[in-house]
Parts: structure tokens; C-alpha cells; sequence
């Protein structure tokens, strides 16, 4: 089994080779094709919505498309502060692993300004105000109030999603729906850069699992269970402020019936986008095995209740 | 448990120390900085934050040193006083 400082060299070397700037993936100045869809229907939950018009349809993907990058620029606010946290422990210590670690934070930051140009691009072009979900300081202080340990189990399950989302929505099944291309290279240079912040968040697990009593792995798991239902506390908040949104934007409110299904659809998508997919991933599963005999009943029981 | 946990929690300050003040220094500061706190190991999280806040206290580049061991004992789940 290669040492955990060969472990994190290899991480910053691949992070050096896939490594892009904000500038190359979206000038400050480009602009969004409003022609085409923002996000896979997976993501945006409308394509089974009935009784909207095509020129609708493709408004409410959009506005989910700018729901999705808030949402992610919401969530690295504090995995930028996890990162650092992270690389402070790990000062004076050994030197990839504090590379690695920096570079993450850095990263997750440089994300952060590429979602909050995308944003802005939207609301630019858009023609009509939609809102994002607030006080990305106070979800952070409930986060990371938590257990370390679930703090990164959360981390690692959100960056897994961020692959899921490209290569099972974009490159795998959904291409023919001619994304806008701005959309399609974030989602996929997100996930290039997520690879390898995954793995340095599975290596920081194993170190804060390794030795830690059975009570404090259980603490770990309530904890992860906690951090998912607050953020879906988050995603019901959205999906109620996207549907506002899309009023304004077809400026006529939806009838109740149309309204409810919709707020169903979205929901479920999101869930489904968000969570379920990265209780799915066979790479957080393996990690949370390892943690507990018992964890991954946990898991499939978390699986159950979101999609109840 | 008390065995790995000492070593571990024990081994991650040393080798901060070894690392900023080499072997002889840094093995002097850190039997220092064990008496401050009143410690004959570091068994737990709460050990290494008090083993941290002694080196904090010292002042210089130790105190650095310090955070980054006060950083670390809250990610084991040391529970700040």
C-alpha cells in the first residue's frame, strides 16, 4: 500500500497537470446561450413536467441552471473553510500533504469565483431577477460545528456528486440535448478538479477515523445524517425560490395543480441529484464501510427517507 | 487504546517539532512544554490541545507550531476549555 505522503504527490502532481484558470473556462465578458438548456434534465427535474410550453420548459432549466451554481458556491464556502482547516492541522507536517491540502482550499475558491461569474452572466442576460438561497455563513457555522469527521464525509460525498453530474449527465447518456458549452466545461472542468480533491478527502478520513473510538465514528455518522438533512432544508428552500423565479420570468403565476407537480418534480430531482447519487457512489460507500459494520444500513436507510 | 493514542497524538507534536527546531531542540521543547501543561503523555485530543497551549504560550515561531497542533487536536476532537 503506497505511504500516505506518496498518496498526496501523486494528488498535487495530477492537480498541476488539470489545473485551469476562471479566464479559460468563462471570460468575464462571454455570455450565456439562452437558446439551449443549462443543465442535464437529471439535474433540472422538468423534463416530465406537463403543461408547460417548450420556450417555459426551457426557461425553468435555466433558472436551475442558475439555482445549481449558487447552490455550489453556496456549499464551498465552507469547504473552502474545511480545506484550510485541514491544511493548518497539517502545518509543519509533512510537505505534500500541506500542498495538496492548499491547493484544495485554493481550488475550491477559484470554484467559488467561476460559479459567481456564471451568476452574474445570468442575472446580466437573463431578463428577469431570480433568487438564490442566503446566509451561505450560517449553513457554513452549522457544518462545520459538526464532527471533523462528517464534515468531510459530507465533502467527499458533495465532490463525488460534482463527478456523477458530468460523466453520468454530460458525457454518458444526455449529450443530445445540447447543452449551452459554458455550462457543459464547468460542469466538466468542476469535476476534474473534484477528482482529486476527492481523494485527498478520502486520505483525510482514513487519518481522522484511524484510531478514533466506535462512539466517535457513530458520533461521525449522526453527524453526516445531520449535515445532509440541513442541506436539504437548503435544496426545499431553493426549489420554492426557483418556482418564484420562473413566475416572474413566464410573468403569469402557475395554477395549483401545475404548481404542487412542478414543486414535487423539482424536489425529487434535486434529492435525487444531490444526495441520492452520492449515497450510490461506490467510492463513498467503500469509505463509509470502513468506518462502521453497521454504516452502510445507515446509508441505505438515509436513501430511503430522502426518497419517501 | 491509551498505548496507540499517546503514540499517535504524541508522535504527530514531535514531529512538528523535530521538523522547525530539529531533534535535540525540538525534543527539549516538547518535554518542556509536556511539564507546563502538567502531562506525563498525551493519551487524548484534549492532551495534544493542552500540549499545544503551552507551546502557544511560549511565544515565537513555537507558538506557530502550537496552532497548527491546536488545529489538529480539534480535528481529533479535542474539546476547546
Amino acid at each position: 500500500m503506497p505511504s500516505l505522503e506518496t498518496e498526496y504527490a501523486k494528488i498535487v502532481e495530477l492537480s498541476e497537470r488539470v489545473a485551469w484558470r476562471v479566464d479559460d473556462i468563462m471570460g468575464a465578458d462571454e455570455r450565456l446561450d439562452f437558446r439551449r438548456p443549462f443543465v442535464p434534465s437529471s439535474i433540472a427535474g422538468v423534463r416530465s413536467v406537463t403543461g408547460l410550453s417548450p420556450r417555459e420548459r426551457l426557461m425553468l432549466n435555466q433558472i436551475r441552471g442558475f439555482s445549481y451554481v449558487h447552490l455550489f458556491a453556496f456549499v464551498e464556502e465552507y469547504i473552502i473553510a474545511t480545506a484550510v482547516r485541514h491544511a493548518n492541522a497539517e502545518l509543519f507536517g509533512e510537505p505534500w500533504a500541506i500542498r495538496a491540502l492548499l491547493r484544495f482550499g485554493d481550488e475550491e475558491l477559484k470554484h467559488q469565483q467561476l460559479f459567481r461569474r456564471f451568476e452574474a452572466a445570468f442575472v446580466r442576460d437573463f431578463g428577469s431577477p431570480c433568487e438564490g438561497v442566503g446566509s451561505a455563513e450560517e449553513a457554513a457555522g452549522f457544518i462545520l460545528g459538526k464532527s471533523p469527521l462528517a464534515v468531510m464525509l459530507a465533502t467527499l460525498h458533495l465532490e463525488l456528486v460534482t463527478q456523477a453530474h458530468y460523466t453520468d449527465s454530460v458525457r454518458l447518456g444526455v449529450a443530445d440535448e445540447e447543452l449551452d458549452p459554458l455550462f457543459a466545461s464547468l460542469l466538466k472542468h468542476h469535476w476534474i478538479e473534484e477528482a482529486q480533491h476527492a481523494k485527498i478527502d478520502a486520505l483525510e478520513i482514513r487519518k481522522l477515523a484511524e484510531g478514533a473510538p466506535p462512539e466517535a465514528l457513530d458520533r461521525a455518522l449522526d453527524d453526516y445524517v445531520a449535515i445532509l438533512h440541513a442541506l436539504d432544508g437548503v435544496l426545499e428552500q431553493q426549489c420554492a425560490l426557483d418556482l418564484g423565479s420562473f413566475e416572474r420570468a413566464i410573468g403569469r403565476p402557475l395554477d395549483g395543480v401545475t404548481r404542487a407537480s412542478l414543486d414535487r418534480d423539482l424536489r425529487a430531482a434535486s434529492r435525487e441529484s444531490y444526495f441520492a447519487r452520492g449515497l450510490a457512489n461506490r467510492a463513498f460507500r467503500d469509505e463509509v464501510a470502513r468506518l462502521s459494520p453497521s454504516s452502510l444500513k445507515r446509508l441505505d436507510q438515509l436513501t430511503a427517507d430522502l426518497r419517501a | 487504546m491509551a498505548d496507540t493514542e499517546e503514540s499517535r497524538f504524541l508522535s504527530i507534536a514531535r514531529s512538528k517539532l523535530h521538523r522547525i527546531c530539529g531533534p535535540e531542540r525540538g525534543e527539549e521543547l516538547l518535554r518542556e512544554a509536556l511539564a507546563t501543561a502538567g502531562l506525563d503523555a498525551v493519551r487524548t485530543a484534549d492532551d495534544l490541545d493542552a500540549l499545544a497551549d503551552a507551546l502557544i504560550d511560549r511565544g515565537g515561531f513555537v507558538e506557530a507550531v502550537g496552532y497548527a497542533l491546536q488545529f489538529q487536536a480539534t480535528l481529533q476532537g479535542a474539546r476547546r476549555r
